[in-house]
C-alpha cells in the first residue's frame, strides 16, 4: 500500500522540532525536588541487526582502531563501550524474528508452544521507581504498537508510535475545560472499576478453579488499573512541564524511516530532562517499504538477508550507517543538555542494540550492544564472551538495573554480573 | 511420505486402544522402555530427555506432556531412530494401546472436573464486533486494544489470552469512543445526497490553471468532465474540494465515470484516506471498459477526520514508457496515455432517516430531543434531551434497555440499580444527565459478564451454547431468536440447533467468521507484512491485493455455502476471480471487477488455495521466495503437521547469493546434515513444487533479475518503472519424503490428495479451536476422529464439518 499524498515536503517547511534549550526553572516539577540529577535508562533496538564486519574493530580495550561504523560515532568515542560476545540462551523462536519480543526480557524460545514473556528489564526499572514520574516507563516504537516492554506477566505494553499524541499526553497543558473533563473521567472510570470488580469477585465465587484464571486476572488487573487511575489523578494536580518546542508533525511515510527514529531521538531527551519519565524503551523497526536514503532500492529487511551479495551489503550498509548517524546526534544531544552542572547523558545509561547478531541468517547470537552514558567508564571495546560460548547478555542488564538502584543481583537468564 | 501416513492413519488417532477389554497391564509400558528407549533416554543421557525419571501416573501437566510426546513418537515412528534396535511388534503395539487408554483417561477425567475450556475473553475483533451491534456503529474499536498475542494458533483460546491493567485502561477508553459514536447530538447534516463537485472546485481549477512549471497541469478539464492520471489522488481529495463528513456513519458514494485513451479495459478506483492514521483504504474498485460511461457506487463507513478520492493510481503510465506530465515538456491534457474522465461524483449520508440518529434515541428510551441554538462558539451540541421524569429513573430506562441486550437474559432491579447508581454522584456534581448517563452504560460494556464467556462444566446450558455458537459464526452476541430459544430450552435440541446453524450460516454476519478465521488459520492477515520491490514487481496494486484476498475469502466461502470437500483445499476445479486476477493467472475471458466463480481451464496450474496468489504472497519473503518457508506452510497449515523447530543453536543456513548458486543448491546443504536432513526431508519439497509461484502469485518459468536500474527516490506515481529481465529457470522438481519423484505443483497436488484425510482432520481440528477457545487435547482426538469418520463417505464436505463441529461433545460441553 502506498502513501499517495506526501506530507514530507509540508513536514520540512514547517521545521519540526528546534533543539531544546529548556530552563530548568520552567519545569514546575522539578522545583523544589532533589538536587541532583535522577538516575535513568534508555534501551533501543535497531531489529534488524548491524552487519558485524562493518561494526567490530580487530583489536578490544581502549586502543581499538576504529571502523566504517565506530566512524560514524567517532566524536563520542569516550561516551560509549562496545560489547561483542553477548546474547540470550535459547532464542529459537515460532518465527525468526520472534526474538524482538524477547531482546528486553530474555524468555526462552518465544513463540514456542507453551512460551509467555516474562518481564523486560526498563518494567524493573520502571516499577523500582513507581510513580515518581508521570509515566512510570515509555515504550517508543517507530511503527506500529509492538514494543518491547512487558509487564510481570508477560503482557506487552503498547508502544507510543505518534511523537504527536505522547507530546500532547506529556506537555500539552489543556484547557481548564478538558482538566475538569479529564478529571470527572478518572473517578468515572474508578467507580465503573469499583463496581466491575465487585461483580467479578462475585462471579469468580461461582467459578471453579481452572477456569477462573481469567477472572482472577481480571480482577487482579481491575485493582492495578485503578491504582493507575488514582496515580493518574494525582499528576492532574501537577501542572505539565512547558517545553519551548512546538508540537513533533507526525511523519505519514512509511520510507522515511530516518525521520521516523529522529522524531524520537529528538524527544527522548525532553522526556528525561523534564523528568516525565525516567525510563524509556524503543524499537526500530522495519518499515516494510524502501527506505528513502540516497542509494537504497530494496527494502530494509530484504537487504538484511543480503545473501553476501556486495551490491546489497553495501546498501544495507547505507541504511545502518544512516541509523547510527542518528543515534549519534542523540548522544550529541544527550551530552549538550546541561542539568545540575552535569551533562544528561551522564545520569543516562543508553543501551543500543539488536536482537539479531546476523540478520542475514536470523542468528540471536553475537548480539551488537552499545552502552553509552550512564557515568559508566567508557571508551572500550570488550569482549565480554566467546564468539562460540556467549555470555548471557541479562548480565549486564544486572549491572543497568543496579545504576537504576534496583538492588538485584539477577535478572532473566543472568548468571552473573557483567562489570566494566 | 505415503506410508509414514498409512502409520499416522493406523495408529496415532486410532481408537482401537479404548473400550477394548484389555488385559494388558502397565508392566508392557515399562517393558517397552526398558527394552526401547532407556539405551539412550536415562540418567547419563545426551538427550535432554530421562525417560527413567518419568512416573506412570501421567497424571501431573508436565508430565502428561511428555508422555503424550512419547506416544506421538513412538506412534509415528520417529523412535527409536531407524538404526538403533526396534521393539517387537506386538509388545510396541500393546504398550502403545495401554498408554492410550490411560492418557485418553486421565485427561477426561480432569476435563469432567474442570471443564474442557477455561472461561475465555472476547478478542479484540469479537469486541468491536459486540460494539457495533450493541450500539449500532461501525468505527474502528479493536485498535484501541492492545494486540493479541499469537502464542496459540487462533487468538480466541483461553489458556494463552492475555489479562492487564493495560487491557482494562485500554477496555474503558475503547466503551467510552463508542458511547462518543453512538451517541451523536451535534448538526443536523446533509441527509440529501449531495454533489462532490470536482468540474467546479476552485481547487482543481487552480491545478488546471497553474503553470507547469510550478507544478500544475496535473489533471485537465473537457467540457464536461475532470480527466486525471495515476498519481494525482491530492488533486483529488474531498476536503480540499469542498467535502467533508461532519459526523461518523455510512456514506453512499456514487461515481460516474469513463476511460480515457483506453486501451483495454481499465481500473478506477475509490480510496479514503486519514492522516492521522497514515495509510490509504482501498474502499471499491471498477473496471470501465471503452469509452462508455458508467456509474458505480459503494456504501462504507467514514469519520470526520477521513476524506475521500477517485483515483486512477491502477493505470499504466504510457505505452512509450514517456510519463504524464512534465515541468519542462507536456501538461497532462498532451498525455497520451490511459486515464479517467470523472462526469460526477456524488455522496449521500450519512444515511440516517433521523436526527439524532436512531442508534441515539435507543440508548436514551423515553427521551425527546430539542433542538437548541449554542451558546457559545465551538460548541457543536444541539439536541438536548428533554426529560419527563427524574433524571435517574430515565437513567434507569437506559441501563434496563441496554442489559439485557449485553448479557442476553433478563436483569434484575438489584443488578439495575447497582449500575444506576453510579450515576448519582455525576448528577449531583452538576455533570448533566447525559454523562450521568454514560457511566452505567460504559460499566455494562466493561462487565465481566460481557467480555468472559463462563459458565459452570460439563454440558453447556442454552444461554452458553448460544453465546459460544453466537462467538463462532458471528463473532459476537446472539441475536433475539437464538436467545428465544435458548429461553425455551430448544437451542440444545439437536434439530434446532443445526438449523440455526444453517441460518446463521446464511446471514452476512457470518462473513466475520470466513474473514477472521483464514486470517489466523491461513494468515491472510500477514499480506502486507513485506513489499515486493516496484521495480521488480510493478503488477502489485491495492487492487490486486484486494483481489487476491477476495480470492481466498470467496473460495472457501463457496466451499461452506455450497458443502464441497475439504479436497477442494488442495486441488479444485475452479478458481474465484475478478477480470484484474484473471489476467494476473492469464486467464481469458474474465470481465468486471466482481470476483466470481470461474471454472479453470483444463490444465490450469491453479486450483486449490497454495495456487492462489495470496498464499504466494504470504509465504513469499518480500521479493523473494524461499522452500523453507512454503513447504514449512504446506506441512503446517496446511495438513495440520508442523515440523519441529530446529534444534537449540543449530542457526540457519546462511543465504549466499552470489554468482551462480541457486536458491536449489543452497538448500542441497540441507540433505548433507542428518540433524538438517531429518525434518528438512518432509520441508524443502512443497517448497520446490511451489517455487512455480513468484513473490505475488504468477505462475513462472523463469526467475526476475534485475538489471540494476537505480530506484529514484521518490519517484511517485507518475513513473511505472520496471527493472527486470528473466534470468535462470525455476526448478520445481523435487522427491517428496518417501522417494516419489514430481515435476512441479500439479503432480505434487496429486501428491498432496493422498493427504485428503490429513487435510480434513486439520480443517475440523482448526474448526474445533476457533469455536471452542481451547486447543486439541489428547481426549478430543477420539471426538475428530469420530467426525472425519462420520463425513468420510461423502468426502469431507465443508458445511458438514461445521455441522458436525457444532453437534460435537467439544462444542456442546464446557
Amino acid at each position: 500500500m502506498h502513501i499517495p499524498i506526501s506530507r514530507r515536503e509540508i513536514l520540512k517547511a514547517s521545521g519540526v522540532l528546534v533543539t531544546l534549550p529548556l530552563l530548568e526553572a520552567m519545569n514546575p516539577v522539578l522545583l523544589g525536588q532533589e538536587h541532583s540529577a535522577p538516575k535513568r535508562m534508555v534501551m533501543i533496538c535497531s531489529t534488524l541487526g548491524l552487519h558485524s564486519p562493518s561494526l567490530y574493530p580487530q583489536t578490544t580495550g581502549k586502543d581499538y582502531e576504529t571502523t566504517e561504523y565506530l566512524s560514524v560515532l567517532q566524536e563520542h568515542r569516550e561516551d560509549f563501550s562496545l560489547f561483542a560476545g553477548l546474547s540470550h540462551p535459547e532464542q529459537t523462536g515460532k518465527e525468526p524474528h520472534d526474538t524482538e519480543m524477547t531482546f528486553l526480557s530474555s524468555a526462552r524460545n518465544p513463540g514456542l508452544g507453551g512460551f509467555r514473556n516474562s518481564i523486560s528489564v526498563d518494567q524493573v526499572a520502571a516499577s523500582h521507581l513507581g510513580s515518581q514520574t508521570r509515566f512510570s516507563s515509555v515504550a517508543l516504537s517507530t511503527e506500529g504498537a509492538e514494543s518491547q516492554a512487558y509487564t510481570a506477566n508477560g503482557v506487552m505494553i503498547p508502544a507510543e508510535h505518534k511523537p504527536s499524541e505522547l507530546f500532547a499526553k506529556m506537555f500539552l497543558q489543556g484547557s481548564p475545560r478538558d482538566v475538569r473533563r479529564q478529571r470527572q473521567r478518572l473517578a468515572e472510570g474508578r467507580s465503573i472499576l469499583d463496581l466491575v470488580g465487585e461483580q467479578t469477585e462475585r462471579l469468580q465465587g461461582k467459578t471453579s478453579g481452572h477456569d477462573r484464571r481469567q477472572l482472577d486476572q481480571y480482577f487482579e488487573s481491575i485493582r492495578e488499573a485503578e491504582k493507575d487511575l488514582q496515580d493518574s489523578e494525582a499528576w492532574l494536580d501537577k501542572p505539565k512541564p512547558k517545553v519551548d518546542v512546538g508540537i513533533p508533525q507526525d511523519i505519514a511515510e512509511k520510507a522515511d524511516l530516518v525521520g521516523r527514529v529522529n522524531s524520537w531521538f529528538k524527544m527522548i531527551p525532553l522526556i528525561l530532562q523534564t523528568d516525565s519519565s525516567r525510563v524509556v524503551s524503543m524499537v526500530i523497526q522495519d518499515h516494510l517499504v524502501v527506505p528513502s536514503i540516497n542509494g537504497v532500492t530494496a527494502e530494509h529487511h530484504n537487504l538484511s538477508h543480503h545473501g553476501q551479495d556486495p551490491g546489497k551489503i553495501r546498501q544495507l550498509k547505507l541504511i545502518e550507517k544512516e541509523i547510527l548517524g542518528t543515534f549519534n546526534q542523540f548522544l550529541t544531544s544527550m551530552a549538550q543538555t546541561q542539568e545540575y552542572g552535569k551533562r544528561l547523558l551522564d545520569s543516562t545509561s543508553v543501551l543500543f542494540g539488536s536482537n539479531l547478531g546476523n540478520a542475514n541468517a536470523h542468528d540471536p547470537r553475537n548480539l551488537p550492544i552499545f552502552v553509552a552514558g550512564g557515568g559508566y567508564a567508557h571508551g572500550g571495546f570488550i569482549k565480554a564472551g566467546e564468539k562460540k560460548n556467549n555470555t548471557p547478555l541479562c548480565n549486564l542488564y544486572v549491572n543497568l538495573l543496579q545504576r537504576m538502584g534496583v538492588e538485584t543481583d539477577t535478572f532473566g537468564t543472568s548468571e552473573g554480573v557483567l562489570r566494566f | 511420505m505415503k506410508r509414514w501416513l498409512l502409520i499416522l492413519a493406523g495408529g496415532l488417532f486410532s481408537v482401537t486402544g479404548i473400550g477394548l477389554e484389555t488385559v494388558v497391564s502397565d508392566e508392557v509400558i515399562d517393558e517397552l522402555l526398558v527394552t526401547t528407549c532407556v539405551d539412550c533416554h536415562d540418567s547419563d543421557t545426551d538427550t535432554g530427555f530421562d525417560i527413567t525419571r518419568l512416573p506412570l501416573e501421567m497424571t501431573e501437566d508436565n508430565q502428561f506432556r511428555k508422555w503424550i510426546k512419547v506416544f506421538d513418537r513412538l506412534t509415528r515412528g520417529e523412535m527409536p531412530p531407524k538404526d538403533a534396535v526396534q521393539p517387537p511388534l506386538e509388545l510396541k503395539a500393546q504398550a502403545l494401546a495401554r498408554m492410550e487408554q490411560r492418557l485418553t483417561k486421565i485427561n477426561r477425567e480432569k476435563q469432567q472436573v474442570a471443564g474442557r475450556v477455561p472461561s475465555r475473553r472476547l478478542t479484540r475483533d469479537e469486541y468491536e464486533h459486540v460494539l457495533h451491534d450493541l450500539l449500532g456503529i461501525g468505527g474502528q474499536i479493536a485498535r484501541y486494544l492492545p494486540p493479541e498475542n499469537e502464542a496459540a494458533s487462533f487468538d480466541v483460546v483461553a489458556d494463552k489470552q492475555e489479562m492487564s491493567s493495560v487491557h482494562v485502561r485500554a477496555l474503558l477508553s475503547a466503551a467510552d469512543l463508542a458511547l462518543d459514536e453512538a451517541i451523536q447530538l451535534t448538526y443536523k447534516p446533509h441527509l440529501e445526497p449531495r454533489e462532490l463537485d470536482y468540474y467546479n472546485s476552485p481547487y482543481i481549477q487552480m491545478w488546471v490553471d497553474r503553470e507547469l512549471r510550478r507544478g500544475g497541469g496535473t489533471v485537465f478539464k473537457t467540457d464536461k468532465d475532470v480527466v486525471t492520471f495515476r498519481g494525482a489522488n491530492y488533486v483529488l481529495r474531498s476536503d480540499a474540494n469542498g467535502m467533508r463528513f461532519d459526523v461518523p456513519g455510512q456514506y453512499r458514494i456514487t461515481v460516474t465515470a469513463a476511460a480515457h485513451n483506453p486501451r483495454s479495459s481499465i481500473t478506477v478506483s475509490l480510496k479514503r484516506q486519514n492522516d492521522q492514521q497514515g495509510q490509504s483504504e482501498l474502499f471499491a474498485a471498477w473496471d470501465l471498459v471503452g469509452e462508455e460511461y458508467r456509474t458505480v457506487s459503494t456504501t462504507k463507513y467514514l469519520r470526520p477526520d477521513d476524506y475521500i478520492y477517485v483515483s486512477a493510481d491502477e493505470l499504466d503510465p504510457a505505452p512509450d514508457g514517456k510519463i504524464i506530465y512534465s515541468r519542462t515538456a507536456q501538461p497532462a491534457s498532451q498525455f497520451k496515455g490511459e486515464g479517467v474522465r470523472i462526469r460526477n461524483v456524488v455522496v449521500q449520508g450519512p444515511l440516517e432517516k433521523v436526527w439524532p440518529p436512531q442508534r441515539t434515541r435507543d440508548l436514551f428510551p423515553g427521551v425527546r430531543w430539542e433542538y437548541r441554538k449554542p451558546e457559545t462558539q465551538g460548541n457543536n451540541r444541539v439536541y438536548y434531551p428533554v426529560l419527563t421524569k427524574q433524571p435517574l429513573e430515565h437513567i434507569r430506562d437506559s441501563v434496563a434497555a441496554l442489559a439485557p441486550r449485553a448479557f442476553g437474559r433478563e436483569v434484575s432491579t438489584q443488578e439495575i440499580d447497582s449500575y444506576v447508581s453510579l450515576s448519582g454522584s455525576v448528577l449531583e456534581s452538576g455533570h448533566g444527565f447525559l454523562e450521568a448517563t454514560r457511566v452505567p452504560l460504559r460499566a455494562i460494556l466493561v462487565s465481566p459478564e460481557l467480555l468472559f464467556q463462563t459458565g459452570d462444566g460439563g454440558v453447556l446450558d442454552d444461554l452458553s451454547l448460544a453465546k459460544r455458537l453466537a462467538a463462532f459464526l458471528w463473532r459476537s452476541l446472539p441475536d433475539q431468536e437464538l436467545l428465544e430459544l435458548a429461553g425455551q430450552k430448544q437451542l440444545s435440541n439437536s434439530k434446532v440447533l443445526s438449523a440455526q446453524v444453517d441460518r446463521m450460516l446464511s446471514h452476512s454476519k457470518s462473513q466475520r467468521f470466513v474473514l477472521e478465521f483464514l486470517d489466523q488459520w491461513l494468515e491472510l492477515r500477514r499480506i502486507d507484512e513485506t513489499t515486493p520491490d516496484a521495480y521488480l514487481y510493478p503488477e502489485y496494486d491495492d487492487v490486486l491485493r484486494q483481489a487476491m484476498l477476495g480470492e481466498t475469502r470467496g473460495f472457501v466461502d463457496y466451499l461452506i455455502k455450497a458443502n464441497l470437500s475439504t479436497d477442494n483445499l488442495i486441488d479444485s476445479e475452479f478458481g474465484f476471480l475478478n477480470r484484474k486476477l484473471a489476467e494476473h493467472y492469464g486467464i481469458a475471458g474474465v470481465l468486471g471487477e466482481h470476483i466470481r466463480k470461474v471454472n479453470l481451464p483444463e490444465n490450469s496450474v491453479r486450483g486449490g488455495i497454495l495456487t492462489h496468489a495470496s498464499i504466494a504472497k504470504i509465504t513469499a519473503n518480500g521479493t523473494v521466495t524461499t522452500p523453507v518457508k512454503r513447504g514449512n506452510y504446506v506441512l503446517a497449515t496446511l495438513l495440520g503437521l508442523p515440523p519441529n523447530p530446529p534444534p537449540p543453536n543449530i542457526g540457519s543456513i546462511e543465504p549466499d547469493t552470489r554468482g551462480a548458486t541457486t536458491i536449489r543448491e543452497t538448500l542441497a546443504k540441507h540433505q548433507e546434515n542428518e540433524t538438517c536432513a531429518v525434518c528438512h526431508r518432509r520441508i524443502d519439497p512443497p517448497g520446490f513444487a511451489l517455487e512455480s509461484f513468484d513473490p505475488v502469485g504468477n505462475y513462472r518459468e523463469r526467475y526476475r533479475n534485475s538489471r540494476g536500474v537505480v530506484r529514484e527516490k521518490n519517484a511517485g506515481l507518475r513513473y511505472l518503472h520496471v527493472d527486470y529481465d528473466l534470468g535462470n529457470p525455476v526448478d520445481p522438481s523435487g522427491n517428496t519424503e518417501n522417494g516419489d519423484s514430481f515435476r512441479g505443483i500439479r503432480d505434487y497436488k496429486k501428491h498432496l490428495l493422498g493427504f485428503s484425510e490429513q487435510v480434513a482432520r486439520n480443517v475440523v481440528s482448526k474448526l474445533v479451536v476457533f469455536s471452542t477457545g481451547a486447543e486439541i487435547e489428547f481426549a478430543d482426538r477420539v471426538e475428530v476422529e469420530r467426525i472425519l469418520e462420520k463425513t468420510k463417505p461423502d468426502g469431507y464436505p465443508m458445511r458438514t464439518l461445521i455441522h458436525q463441529v457444532v453437534q460435537s461433545r467439544l462444542f456442546r460441553e464446557r
